[in-house]
């Protein structure tokens, strides 16, 4: 099973910790916006992290590419979700992730793909969508939900998204908390998402956080 | 017999033929544009988003509303006029980027949404200098009523328009972050504005 290395993480981390307390910040504010929207106007969001007052959490960017290589072009962060009705219709998935952009120079990075795939119970493709990181995540401050609309999808039961950034762009992760509905998804295998604490060599699970929109 | 069986297979061949020529006749397309007139005879300018509102651009559709021949009509092809910046030189040579399309119902909402890199579209590919039609084929989608055809150039293709006299009543631009649409009238210098019309042309049956 493919774990998430704290080694490697705190490396990125000691780099960029600074930087990712105010990210964070950003982006908990984007998020709450967001999750109002959605209320106001009568669709459901579902999520999978703790569920914690988002200023609270531990979060940490990752990428697959600097966990797995040049093999984590394959690899997809997967969330599991349960649809609230049956046929309910998933219009659209957020994701806080941010592709680079640097406001000091004004410069975003080159485009680069991810790819979004919405499987079944049976991890059966039920719909698959790539574009340009940019496009969604072009953030000048800090990590941002962004919001892949998709045709109107009718589901029942179990179902999961899954994101392979393809090094296009950091998802944010919350550090511990994990509630087990959180994967990495590769070659037809879904793994628990979890990462080992250098320091006690503990294992803990991690959530994605993703949302589903629909209603 | 032999004569009676060669007389059926004719038959047949005949129904057969006529058939297939039914169905072609059936499935023939239908062209719909956004303009009308001669193309030959407008003055086309090509516009980018990106390059009119900066970094927002990327998320601003050139956006055409359409009416649907009939129910369920299946639209199958969008064309557009693009320029990807390419002059003949090698200094012009597009980097790739990636443009979007969508098809959304006269509600707006979304029915298809399809992402690709501007490179096998656009007029570089065919050694083309100048504008160049720019088609993008799609599986059928069914679309009755309006119904909107929305292009994200994302700086990647500069798409064609052509000058008009008064807001067009069928191109807009379609804002994704409020899913809205505003009129095709384009900001120019000393806060005039120009009202444009895109140019597509639809095939579907």
């Amino acid at each position: 099973m493919d774990r998430i290395h704290y080694e490697s993480l705190v490396i990125y981390l000691k780099k960029t910790i600074l930087f990712m307390a105010a990210l964070c910040c950003a982006a908990l504010c984007f998020g709450a916006v967001a999750a109002d929207n959605a209320a106001t106007s009568g669709t459901t969001v579902l999520s999978q992290d703790s569920g914690k007052n988002v200023s609270l959490m531990k979060m940490t960017l990752f990428r697959s590419i600097d966990e797995f290589g040049i093999y984590g072009l394959g690899v997809g962060e997967a969330v599991k979700f349960t649809a609230p009705k049956s046929d309910w219709k998933l219009k659209s998935v957020e994701i806080l992730a941010w592709s680079g952009f640097n406001n000091s120079t004004q410069s975003f990075p080159a485009d680069k793909n991810f790819l979004l795939e919405i499987r079944d119970k049976d991890l059966n493709v039920l719909y698959k969508f790539a574009d340009a990181q940019n496009n969604y995540f072009l953030s000048p401050t800090a990590p941002v939900y962004g919001t892949i609309e998709i045709p109107a999808l009718i589901i029942s039961g179990d179902f999961y998204v899954i994101f392979y950034d393809r090094g296009s762009a950091y998802v944010v992760m919350e550090n511990g908390n994990g509630t087990g509905n959180s994967y990495l998804f590769s070659n037809g295998l879904m793994d628990p998402a979890e990462r080992i604490i250098g320091t006690t060599n503990e294992t803990v699970k991690v959530n994605w956080m993703i949302k589903a929109v629909g209603n | 017999m032999v004569l009676i069986m060669a007389a059926l297979c004719l038959a047949a061949l005949t129904l057969g033929g006529m058939a297939a020529a039914a169905d072609a006749q059936a499935t023939q397309n239908q062209l719909i544009n956004s303009y009308t007139g001669n193309l030959t005879e407008k003055q086309l300018a090509p516009v980018d988003m990106v390059s009119l509102f900066g970094r927002i651009g990327f998320f601003v559709a050139e956006a055409v509303k359409f009416k649907a021949p009939k129910a369920g009509w299946k639209l199958n092809q969008v064309q557009l006029i693009g320029w990807d910046g390419y002059n003949g030189t090698a200094a012009t040579v597009p980097q790739e980027r990636i443009i979007a399309l969508e098809v959304r119902d006269k509600n707006l909402n979304l029915l298809y949404k399809f992402a690709d890199s501007q490179l096998p579209y656009s007029n570089y590919a065919r050694n083309a200098t100048e504008m160049y039609p720019l088609t993008i084929e799609i599986p059928s989608i069914p679309v009755s009523d309006d119904f909107y055809v929305c292009f994200y150039d994302r700086g990647a293709v500069s798409i064609a328009c052509e000058k008009l006299n008064q807001t067009s009543e069928n191109s807009f631009l379609y804002i994704e972050a409020g899913n809205e649409l505003v009129p095709s009238n384009l900001i120019i210098a000393d806060n005039q504005t120009l009202p444009v019309n895109w140019i597509m042309t639809l095939s579907g049956n």
